[in-house]
């Protein structure tokens, strides 16, 4: 017995040692004790031992060379699961379970393999010998390899997850920087625009500012002479002069000169600053200044005179401060920015408000609206709308040189609510396109616009958000035209 | 003594336009106040002007107008010989840097005065430029003594007679 288990002993240190040795021996022992003819074939790279999903009916033993196990991964094909090495084993699941095979055997180079049948591994555990030991020996080794291969992969796949993770939080934060840069971008684009309009919303104030502020200095001027009692006390005549000179029309307040000299000869002694005041008077009122002049009231006409004064710069403060405040009201109407998700908004008032903002750029266009009434409302929120309309009518400006033809024009179709604002400039080669609606694209070359080239992409962005669509074209007058598609509201 | 010198005032917009003929009423005794509307409108006063003799001493000049921009205009005066002396000022809120230095470079512009204006400031700066014109182009310069500028008229007075004793 002891020199048995030194020998069992001695083959395990040979197994730990050098497995190919010790399998050698193994046969060596089967042959010397006659117990069976071990099995032993070789082949070349490339044979299969057996298939997966096949019934298995040996246990294999590599003497020489290397197989790999292979098992088939949906869309990937064969995919390496472990290779078996000289004095390994392979085939032991499926042997003893008598289940299907896990995987595909292959040898992948020369290889010298040993074949154990069922008879044979019987014959091999059963016998009293010394070899039914060495072959539980090796049995046992090659699990206990195999069992140790398995903690192996799983500290790698720990290992793997964890990179995997670090990978995924570094994706996440990159992901969040590049969105946060787009934000930003579309915010500048949006602030060059805003930039723009401010310039422009501000310069168009100027000319009312002006005016109103003229009109009441002079105003402050006249109320003390207005608050004396005029002489003789005709409060009815000065009321009549007053009233007149708040109704006088805009278009007749120019006089030319050739007007003055005309009349100056009835009124001979007026200056030329009352005969043009006379002549912005209503007709009715002309003839009782040409009355009191030719009575020689010479004086009550020139007070009379001052109360239609008056009358025509308080016209005048009414007239700019209307047109400012309307001004202030287009631009809190186009800037207005409701936040509840999906929203809707009236189109004609949007363009309107859009035109009316632009003012001054637009002053040497020839700008044709054709928006029919009773529209439906389209979805979209109506600041963002405004940055799409200003957007287009800007471009086209720039590619006009500020001085040309303009049209917008919309109509209902059974889906959408269609817009085309299209120009009569040199317009867009067929070639661009497809680019122009790309970041950064831009053909002009700056002369004072802060644009970075995103204008169309962000507007393209906005109307995809809504669902909408805008395409470019060639426009009835021969320049550009772009189409926007907006959805309607229900 | 009836004038023969006039100002002309270029503005789009009626209710400035108004306001620009107002603040000039007090120089209306010596100098023909003519308001247009557009520089097409200009150009038929100018026309009329010329037939009539008037020489214009002063233009004031919006910029951004409908047809040609006030700078185009002032270009084009400059290289008219009758207008070659004639005093020019843009009264405007929208010249770029671009346009009013080909406005200076070009046209010879005299004063660039911004809007919205204070009308004291408007009215000494057309004092002053009216009172170059007639220092540089008018024989008698006694009659304006009273609504320009004096001083300077009288220095001019001085200056021309010694040149004539010498």
């Amino acid at each position: 017995m002891t020199k048995n288990r030194f020998k069992q002993a001695r083959f395990f240190k040979l197994w730990m040692d050098n497995p190919q040795s010790a399998v050698i021996e193994l046969v060596g022992q089967i042959r010397h004790e006659g117990l069976f003819e071990p099995e032993i074939i070789d082949l070349n790279p490339g044979s299969v031992l057996f298939h997966e999903k096949e019934r298995n009916r040996y246990i294999y033993m590599v003497i020489e060379g290397e197989v790999e196990l292979r098992k088939s991964v949906e869309g990937e094909g064969l995919v390496r699961v472990t290779s078996v090495k000289h004095g390994s084993m392979f085939g032991v699941m499926s042997f003893f379970s008598g289940h299907k095979a896990l995987t595909t055997a292959v040898t992948v180079t020369p290889s010298q393999i040993w074949k154990l049948s069922k008879k044979d591994v019987e014959l091999l555990l059963n016998s009293d010998l010394a070899v039914a030991s060495m072959g539980r020996q090796l049995l046992i080794s090659n699990l206990m390899e195999r069992y140790s291969q398995v903690v192996e992969l799983n500290m790698q796949l720990h290992t793997v997850n964890r990179a995997l993770e670090h990978e995924r939080k570094h994706l996440d934060d990159t992901l969040k920087k590049l969105r946060n840069a787009h934000e930003r971008l579309v915010h500048q684009e949006k602030m060059a625009t805003l930039g723009q309009l401010v310039a422009g919303v501000a310069h168009e104030i100027n000319n009312p500012v002006a005016a109103l502020e003229s009109a009441n200095e002079y105003l402050l001027e006249i109320l003390p002479t207005l608050f004396e009692s005029p002489p003789g006390g005709d409060f009815k005549l000065m009321r009549e002069f007053f009233v007149d000179g708040l109704k006088t029309g805009t278009a007749s307040s120019i006089i030319s000169r050739d007007q003055i000299e005309y009349f100056r000869v009835y009124v001979p002694e007026l200056k030329t600053a009352d005969i043009r005041r006379v002549l912005q008077l209503s007709e009715e009122t002309r003839l009782v200044a040409r009355k009191l002049y030719a009575h020689g009231d010479i004086k009550q006409l020139m007070v009379a005179l001052k109360y239609a004064e008056a009358g025509m710069h308080m016209r005048r403060i009414k007239i700019t401060s209307a047109r400012i405040s309307s001004l202030v009201k287009s631009l809190k109407r186009y800037s207005r920015h409701e936040s509840s998700g999906e929203t809707e908004c009236d189109l004609k008032e949007g363009i309107q408000d859009t035109v009316h903002i632009l003012g001054n750029r637009l002053k040497n266009i020839e700008l044709t609206v054709l928006i029919p009434d009773g529209l439906p409302r389209v979805i979209f929120d109506s600041g963002e709308l405004n940055q799409v309309w200003t957007n287009l009518l800007v471009n086209a400006c720039d590619a006009l040189n500020d001085s040309g033809m303009i049209y917008i024009e919309a109509e209902e179709t059974p889906k959408w609510l269609v817009v085309r604002i299209g120009d009569n400039g040199p317009g867009i080669p067929e070639d661009n396109w497809d680019k122009i609606f790309l970041p950064h694209f831009t053909t002009r070359n700056s002369s004072g616009n802060f644009g970075l080239g995103l204008g169309l992409s962000i507007t393209r962005e906005l109307v995809y958000r809504y669902h909408g669509d805008i395409i470019v074209g060639r426009s009835t007058l021969g320049g550009a035209e772009f189409k926007v598609k907006l959805k309607k509201a229900e | 003594m009836k004038p023969e010198l006039a100002i002309v005032c270029i503005e789009d917009e009626a209710e400035v336009l108004e306001s620009v003929v107002m603040d000039l009423e007090l120089f209306e005794d010596q100098f023909i106040i003519e308001p247009a509307t557009s520089v097409q409108d200009a150009r038929k006063i100018l026309d009329t002007l010329n037939s009539q003799g008037i020489k214009v001493a002063l233009f004031i000049c919006d910029h951004l107008m409908p047809g040609t921009t006030g700078v185009e205009f002032l270009v084009g005066l400059s290289k008219q010989h009758e207008f070659r002396y004639s005093k020019k000022m843009l009264l405007t809120g929208q010249a770029g840097l671009e346009d009013t230095v080909k406005a200076v470079n070009e046209a010879g512009l005299d004063f660039y005065l911004a809007k919205p204006w204070k009308r004291e400031k408007l009215q000494a700066i057309v004092r002053d430029l009216l009172t170059k014109y007639v220092a540089e182009n008018v024989q008698n310069v006694l009659p304006f003594m009273m609504s320009l500028d004096s001083e300077v008229l009288s220095d001019v007075m001085r200056n021309r007679k010694s040149l004539t004793d010498m």
